[in-house]
């Protein structure tokens, strides 16, 4: 499958920003199932300067600074992206107490920082609970982790009103509500509260318009997921808690990290700009 | 003994600063000696510093008790009493910037030292050396190849889980060094072995507060600290000074001090190292990052910062890169340290080495990264992180003490308390072991080894306590240099301290005993500075204290007038009790305070007795009275007054800090009677009189202090327009007019002034000469528009601003208009309109005042009261 990927970001600021500094992740990494065909951002005003580099996480990153004074800033990041991979078939895997032990042996620094919990991702008692009625004695983890899965996507409703990018795990346990941001927070706190390496994943999601209906521009969005240490032979299964889904050739991987916090598409702060007001326009379109 | 005693003595004598004692004291000196020595009641299964076990003093302290002991008790106590006084003047508390009242932590410095050999000293530097030289090779690996990590040397999950190890950091360091300032606290057990209970490598850890104890004990000690032959601390900062600028590749003058403010326990000690080394102490608010280099806003525009001693925490340094929560550090900090590795030290990052897990890890690590054996002894401590640790801990080991593996202030004196698991109540308990269950990698468990004690000055004679120390080393080229000297700190609760806690605040000065002849004394309190460098205007002067310093000029002129009216209305509703015929209007006055303010509060109904006159001014100190009400007025000149606490003088300061702690000014409904209260205004007008005079008196007439006078003027400007207005611009019935003339005069503080020109009953065209258009009146607004318009054309301005700045052009516009204005035309009367010229005036003048306060703040504090703002894709 080939993708374009188009995310365009437009700020409007009511007070001029003086200066504005910036962390961009909007270009995509590499992974072993897709080619990158092309990618292009395009900043406007154009920044004084651009600095371009691999974060911790191995992520593309760009740190971007405005030195004049602008009331408008626009980022437009465009990729096409080709996947190649088949649909997942796990039959077994080993028990999870296995992946825990051994995630603690393990010197491959890939893998065993992303048992250590985050900002965003921090255990308790409750997390632990929670997660402990699909981890049972001695089930093989894929299973465990699937059942995780569904379970946060029946019991949890989409709700993007219901939290924001500060709202803790605690409280969206409690509410069981939220978006595909706390979704996967939370799939990553339960398996980290047992010290199962889990990356957070930040990317796209091919979205379709109900039957018979066409599909409107701008109106997709990024996209959040997990991915789980699943021992040398499966090595990293993805998981969408909010589809309910192992993901395969519909979700377009951008960046890996411990959770948000590292791969935020936009983080930023200002000097100056007072209130501001921002418009954000995603399309996921399949192409040939 | 009693030769040494005697030798000593003359030397004693011939002192000048205590009081001779007489001859026959030298006989009973020994007998007093040895009255303490009985009293002095230590803990015999521990190891003290000043006995050996069969009470033999041991020779470190010999010397010392020689000078000290044959002092008459009256003449200790004294001293006692004098350093106490001198803490408290040094403002050598922990939170002295931070909030004056008694709840802050006290600091009390010991009258004995903690006195250290030679022989001792040289084996604790070359221990504490080796832990400086080892860490630092440990954090070039962490933040680089991570070997250490990849070969299990230090378990990956410990750094991993610790908050301090900055990911963002990684490969920054090039090559140099992280480690500049280090810091270590030990402690001796039972055997008398040192230990290692902590160490320092995020900050500066409280060395302000060693240098500031040795200043202010030996104001006290001086001569026998001289007599005894004790090791200087300035020689070592001198060799700080002679090595920072080579560490940073930078010029003194380029070099900041970063510190949280004002609001932050530790900005004594921060402000206090700043101004040691003569380097300028800087918030995070008060740097810029520009294509990759930092630079300091100041009022002559960005300056270049090219050295930073970081005194906040590595993850708050970056609000871009970092801990995205807070603003202490400008955004994109890392970026500059990527361009410049050497940037600032201790390099961002190195709080991870603090660490307690790294402990079991240490004896392997200095065979594998120095080929040395470890000299300290490590505390008998377990990393929870571990699942066998954990097991061990939670099943069969429930007397060791846990706690955090990382403390989150270097503050000295401020350590969380382990706790024993066999201690807890068993809810509690259940609690904390499915903690340690969850959250292990941020637990160590240890074995309590215990404190040695050392004699303490107390109201009878000298008692044992329980001490740790904290010791500083500092690279200076390659290796680390001692400081000689350190914080001796009493342990409250020996037995689950983990670290260093003295939550009565008391600590000992370290007296290192010289093995050498001392270089002559020389503080760096005076500072050496070469004449052609000073910047006598104070053009690098921060931005942020220039901003403080305006509003400061303006809030204690607020107040000055708010209290003048208040007083005012009451004097004449007292004179005029009866016949008030024009109450109504200074009532206005007041209710124009409370109504620009948006005090939320009702006022008493619309009536011009003296009793509702009263009772508004009763509301205007309240707190709700709004922003321009009199407790608002003063709480904001205490918060901007604290903000620049070390650039006003001692007596200025003291001026400010009496509103704090005078209660009546405090009062919700206040206890006073009228009288009482007039009193009380007086007082305060007073007050205010001095701050100015002692300003006039004591401020270099530098920038800051141009600033401090525009917000003045600018401010006494303003509410005489605004007064006049209300009072004479306003269409009202002419009865009256004599008594709203009176009290403008008094208000003005102009009575005598026209009294001594007019000698006659008030005229209203006079008094708008005298208070309006005559500019050698300094209560006329003439007068603060052409001591503004001075001011500003004296400040610093851009090449692109030769043609004159619109501040320069607005002032000019304003004084114009008064010049220009006829006092005839001003007070004549229209039945409809009230004073039509007059009124237009004084609006254009309150108006574009305002424009002119709102101009010198975008040109010189901009960027510095605006708070930066955080942007996320949504």
């Amino acid at each position: 499958m080939k993708y374009q990927i188009t995310h365009k970001t437009i700020y409007n600021y009511i007070a001029p920003v003086v200066q504005s500094h910036h962390i961009l992740h909007l270009s995509p990494r590499t992974v072993p199932h897709q080619n990158i065909i092309s990618h292009t951002l395009i900043i406007d005003p154009a920044p004084a300067s651009r600095i371009d580099f691999i974060d911790y996480n191995q992520n593309p990153t760009a740190n971007v600074t405005i030195e004049q004074d602008h009331s408008a800033l626009q980022f437009t990041a465009q990729s096409q992206i080709e996947i190649i991979s088949t649909p997942p078939k796990i039959t077994t895997s080993p028990t999870w107490e296995e992946i825990a032990a051994s995630a603690v042996e393990i010197g491959d620094l890939d893998i065993l920082p992303y048992s250590c919990w985050s900002r965003h991702t921090a255990p308790s008692e409750e997390i632990l609970n929670y997660c402990k009625k699909s981890f049972t004695p001695g089930r093989p983890v894929h299973e465990a982790a699937l059942d995780l899965t569904a379970r946060i996507f029946e019991e949890f409703t989409f709700d993007n009103a219901a939290t924001d990018v500060s709202t803790p795990i605690s409280e969206v346990l409690k509410m069981k509500r939220g978006v595909c941001q706390d979704f996967a927070h939370l799939q990553i706190a339960c398996l980290r509260a047992l010290r199962l390496p889990t990356r957070y994943v930040s990317g796209y999601l091919l979205t379709r318009p109900p039957e018979g209906m066409p599909k409107l521009a701008g109106t997709d969005a990024s996209h959040a997921w997990i991915s789980l240490w699943c021992g040398e032979t499966l090595g990293w299964v993805d998981f969408d808690p909010t589809n309910n889904m192992i993901p395969y050739n519909e979700h377009i991987t951008f960046a890996y990290g411990m959770d948000y916090d590292d791969v935020s598409p936009i983080s930023g702060v200002l000097i100056g700009g007072g209130n501001q007001q921002v418009t954000v326009a995603v399309d996921v379109i399949p192409i040939q | 003994m009693p030769r040494i005693i005697l030798e000593n003595f003359r030397q004693l004598l011939s002192g000048k600063r205590y009081q001779a004692t007489e001859p026959a004291a030298i006989e009973t000196a020994d007998r007093t000696a040895a009255n303490w020595l009985d009293n002095y009641a230590r803990d015999k299964a521990a190891f003290d510093e000043l006995m050996t076990d069969d009470g033999q003093i041991k020779p470190a302290w010999q010397n010392f008790l020689g000078h000290f002991t044959p002092l008459s008790d009256e003449n200790k106590q004294h001293m006692a009493l004098k350093l106490k006084r001198h803490v408290n003047e040094n403002g050598l508390a922990h939170d002295v910037y931070a909030e004056t009242d008694d709840s802050a932590q006290p600091w009390g410095i010991d009258l004995l030292p903690f006195i250290i050999s030679a022989e001792e000293w040289a084996w604790l530097t070359s221990a504490v050396i080796q832990r400086a030289r080892l860490l630092n090779e440990v954090m070039k690996d962490i933040y680089g190849p991570q070997n250490l990590l990849k070969s299990g040397a230090i378990p990956p999950r410990l750094i991993y889980s610790d908050p301090s190890f900055l990911k963002p950091c990684m490969n920054l360091l090039g090559d140099k060094e992280p480690l500049t300032f280090f810091a270590i606290d030990i402690a001796r057990d039972g055997y008398g072995n040192w230990r290692v209970i902590d160490t320092h490598t995020e900050t500066t850890a409280g060395i302000g507060f060693a240098i500031a104890n040795r200043v202010v004990h030996t104001k006290v000690m001086g001569d026998i600290f001289e007599a005894c032959n004790i090791r200087r601390e300035s020689t070592y900062f001198q060799s700080i000074l002679n090595t920072l600028p080579g560490i940073f590749g930078a010029e003194e003058k380029n070099i900041a001090v970063l510190t949280h403010g004002l609001q932050h326990g530790n900005y004594f000690d921060h402000a206090y190292l700043s101004r040691y080394l003569g380097y300028r102490l800087v918030e995070g608010t008060d740097l810029r990052v520009v294509s990759g280099n930092v630079y300091l806003k100041t009022l002559s525009g960005l300056m270049p910062i090219n050295g930073i001693i970081r005194c906040i925490e590595g993850e708050l340094a970056d609000p871009l890169h970092l801990d995205p929560t807070g603003f202490h550090g400008p955004a994109n900090l890392i970026q500059a340290v990527a361009q410049n590795p050497g940037l600032i030290i201790n390099a961002i990052g190195s709080g991870i080495l603090e660490n307690r897990g790294l402990s079991p890890s240490m004896h392997n690590l200095s065979r594998t990264l120095l080929g040395e054996e470890l000299l300290f002894h490590e505390p008998e401590r377990i990393w929870l992180g571990s699942k066998a640790n954990r097991e061990h801990i939670l099943s069969s080991d429930n007397s060791s003490l846990i706690h955090s593996t990382r403390e989150l202030s270097g503050r000295p004196g401020v350590a969380s308390r382990g706790i024993r698991l066999n201690e807890l109540p068993p809810s509690r308990r259940n609690a904390m072991i499915r903690e340690i269950e969850m959250k292990g990698e941020r637990f160590v468990a240890e074995k309590s080894n215990g404190f040695s004690s050392s004699p303490s000055w107390g109201s009878r004679g000298l008692k044992p306590m329980p001490v740790a120390l904290r010791l500083f080393a500092m690279r200076h080229g390659n290796e680390f240099e001692m400081l000689p000297g350190g914080l001796a700190m009493h342990v409250e609760k020996p037995e689950t301290a983990v670290a260093l806690n003295a939550p009565d605040g008391d600590t000992s000065d370290i007296w290192v005993v010289a093995d050498d002849i001392p270089p002559p004394h020389r503080s760096l309190l005076t500072p050496q500075i070469n004449l052609d460098e000073t910047d006598r205007n104070n053009a690098n002067l921060p931005s942020r204290i220039a901003d403080n310093l305006f509003w400061l000029g303006r809030y204690t002129e607020r107040a000055e007038w708010t209290m003048r009216l208040m007083r005012s209305a009451l004097i004449q509703t007292e004179e005029e009790r009866g016949i008030v015929p024009d109450i109504g209007a200074i009532r206005n006055t007041m209710e124009l305070l409370i109504a620009k303010g948006g005090g939320n509060i009702a006022l008493p109904p619309e009536g011009n007795e003296p009793r509702e006159i009263e009772e508004i001014i009763r509301i205007l100190s309240k707190s709700n009275a709004g922003s321009f009400g009199l407790r608002a007025t003063l709480e904001n000149i205490l918060t901007a007054a604290r903000k620049i606490r070390d650039r006003l003088s001692h007596e200025a300061w003291d001026c400010l800090a009496s509103f704090e702690k005078n209660a009546l000014w405090w009062y919700e409904v206040t206890p006073l009677r009228r009288d009482d209260t007039i009193d009380l205004l007086n007082e305060g007008i007073k007050t205010l009189a001095a701050f100015a005079g002692n300003n006039k008196e004591n401020m270099t007439r530098n920038y800051g202090w141009r600033f401090l006078q525009i917000g003045k003027r600018l401010e006494r400007a303003l509410d005489q327009c605004e007064v006049l207005e209300t009072l004479f611009a306003r269409p009202v019935q002419e009865e009256g007019q004599v008594s709203r003339l009176f009290f403008m005069l008094k208000l003005a503080d102009s009575l005598i002034t026209y009294r001594s020109r007019y000698r006659f009953s008030p005229d209203l065209k006079l008094v708008l000469d005298l208070l309006i258009t005559d500019e050698s009146n300094p209560r006329a607004l003439g007068f603060q528009l052409s001591e503004i318009s001075n001011h500003i054309n004296a400040l610093p301005k851009s090449a692109k601003d030769k043609a004159g700045t619109d501040e320069q052009r607005m002032i000019l516009d304003l004084i114009t208009k008064v010049r220009l204005a006829n006092v005839e035309d001003l007070a004549r009367l229209d039945e409809e309109h009230g004073r039509a010229a007059l009124r237009t005036l004084l609006e254009e003048q309150v108006n574009n005042l305002s424009s002119l306060s709102e101009l010198l703040s975008r040109r010189y504090f901009s960027l510095t009261d605006e708070q930066p703002m955080r942007v996320h894709t949504p």
